[in-house]
């Protein structure tokens, strides 16, 4: 229960990094690269420099950021297609970097620091810290319901409303004086963070990463989550996330059939609730009610 | 010497890659919707259609029948996920995922032959007596690929099947007003890609002498990025684009290697996407 908490914390803010991509009106599969920036810098910072947890959580952050904002130069001339191919290929070419990059340290338990495809071994900081488990998902869900509080906060306000101008139609938000090139790049960023603070939480709480954790399969799987869960709301993503953990543990009863099932369920899914789990319209009303 | 082997082994998968692209651009072209689960229903389709003939040896039947099976299934799957998922289209993309993780597990749970399918080479692999570097099955795929896009583009200019599947691709309010049933002109594109689709898995599979349960998302991997590179915008686009990329990996793979082809074709692949290839463009056949 408490693994499946703690994944669900994770994925959820790597699904919610799809989210904000989505409500630009671009659909993203390479959000993974963040989530594998932020891995390797804060393992980086706490297992090769020795560093506290929040300051290594906030150089992923600021990786995320950076590296988004970088690659936002290049990836917001496109859309549509073009857009979700250059995020595809982005995420490879990370993935097939952090695969050959070796680069070690003489810790205190020897050799330590990323080993090109052998993966990023000892991240351990949790246990040098002494935290039980109790502590880390503590840590872990706090942190998610944060960024969640923050990230729905702002899709409330003003930049929000421009953020679904920007995507219901963008030459029309443009004549309405919005700089939507701005709007763009604003949102790619705040996914780069999300999406990078995510994979932080990864390589800490599974003390190893490989380059195939950060491979395809896993921004369509967050991509699935948004989608399902709905990206209406920010609530969405934590639902599609819930609902795919969930149900994956709960399927471990079908064995090895456990994923013929799931893919099933999936479309089952999207069938039945075409909006996701969650949509914009019932949390409101939801709220209301809750209110009176 | 060695920059023209490598354009000519370059060859073989450029041919694989213009068959595979074509499906993922009809099915693309007609139902503007991206296909995660193509590459799967080819790769079941093969497994399904291999096991089933392996012990007779009749290697065509097989290939006629991985096409025929690609069909059927590649249209249950449209149906569901075209057809019964409605709203955001993204929804239908997410339900071909659903699909791919499906199919590819039962493949791997298949008593024996989770670890691979053997598929015999029913061509030569001898080389050709004028030119000794070029394997004659590697012939035979490239010029299977050139006809079957030739033939689909005089398809789609002469005949009026052809006229109403470019008329849906161009504009889909357009061709309901000159009373094309959606629907059938779906299911004759997705049945034409499915085809295409396994004839090129099938020729690679026998020339690998088998598939994997992962060849699924090998497939779906390089169909998007043919359909990407090219545009989507018409047949000698999707030509253009596999051209490039299959000779441009055996090429990348001679000059850097292995280890640093993916790396240095992606990242040139990033910067083309990045500067040269226009937005906005109009899907058109």
């Amino acid at each position: 229960m408490e693994h499946s908490i703690a994944m669900i914390c994770i994925y959820a803010l790597l699904a919610l990094s799809f989210m904000i991509v989505l409500r630009v009106g671009e659909v993203s599969f390479g959000q993974q690269a963040f989530f594998a920036f932020g891995a390797y810098s804060s393992a980086i910072a706490t297992a090769m420099f020795e560093v506290s947890l929040p300051i290594a959580f906030a150089i992923a952050i600021i990786i995320g950021f950076f590296v988004a904002w970088m690659v936002s130069y290049l990836v917001l001339r496109l859309y549509g297609v073009n857009f979700s191919l250059f995020m595809l290929v982005f995420a490879e070419i990370t993935r097939d970097l952090f695969s050959q990059w070796t680069w070690q340290l003489n810790g205190s338990n020897g050799l330590v620091g990323p080993e090109g495809s052998m993966g990023f071994a000892r991240i351990d900081f949790f246990a040098r810290a002494g935290l039980s488990g109790e502590w880390q998902l503590f840590i872990l869900c706090s942190i998610t319901v944060s960024i969640f509080i923050f990230v729905n906060w702002l899709l409330q306000n003003e930049w929000g409303l421009r953020v679904v101008a920007t995507s219901v139609d963008r030459e029309l938000a443009e004549l309405r004086g919005i700089n939507t090139k701005y709007v763009r790049r604003t949102a790619f960023i705040l996914a780069g963070g999300c999406a990078s603070i995510s994979g932080a939480l990864f390589a800490h709480y599974v003390t190893f990463i490989y380059p195939s954790n950060f491979g395809l399969m896993t921004g369509v799987h967050a991509l699935a989550y948004t989608l399902i869960g709905g990206t209406g709301h920010v609530l969405g993503s934590l639902a599609g996330t819930v609902f795919d953990v969930w149900l994956l543990e709960w399927l471990r009863f079908a064995g090895p059939y456990r994923m013929v099932i799931f893919g099933s369920v999936i479309v089952i899914a999207l069938i039945i609730a075409p909006s996701g789990i969650v949509s914009n319209r019932a949390v409101r009303r939801d709220i209301k009610l809750w209110g009176s | 010497m060695m920059v023209f082997q490598a354009c000519l082994d370059g060859l073989l998968y450029s041919g694989l890659y213009i068959m595979l692209g074509l499906g993922f651009f009809l099915t693309f072209s007609v139902l503007r919707r991206v296909d995660l689960s193509f590459g799967t229903v080819i790769m079941v389709s093969i497994y399904l259609a291999s096991m089933a003939v392996s012990p007779s040896r009749f290697n065509i039947l097989a290939l006629l029948l991985s096409c025929l099976t690609a069909i059927i299934i590649g249209f249950f799957v449209g149906s569901i996920c075209f057809g019964l998922v409605r709203g955001d289209p993204r929804n239908s993309m997410a339900a071909t995922l659903g699909v791919w993780m499906a199919l590819e597990e039962l493949i791997i749970q298949l008593p024996g032959h989770g670890r691979g399918q053997f598929v015999e080479n029913f061509l030569s692999n001898q080389g050709l007596n004028w030119i000794p570097s070029l394997r004659f099955d590697h012939t035979i795929i490239f010029f299977l690929a050139i006809t079957t896009a030739f033939g689909l583009y005089l398809f789609l200019r002469y005949t009026k099947i052809g006229l109403a599947i470019r008329t849906l691709a161009f504009d889909p309010d357009t061709a309901a007003l000159m009373g094309i049933s959606r629907k059938i002109i779906v299911i004759i594109a997705t049945s034409i890609a499915a085809a295409i689709g396994a004839l090129a898995g099938y020729l690679f599979a026998m020339t690998q002498h088998g598939i994997d349960a992962h060849f699924g998302m090998w497939v779906t991997i390089k169909g998007l990025v043919i359909l990407f590179i090219s545009g989507a915008t018409s047949i000698f686009g999707i030509i253009f684009a596999a051209l490039i990329l299959g000779i441009g990996e055996r090429l990348l793979t001679e000059l850097f290697g292995t280890t640093f082809r993916e790396l240095i074709g992606m990242t040139l692949m990033c910067l083309i996407i990045a500067f040269i290839m226009g937005n906005n463009k109009k899907y058109r056949i």
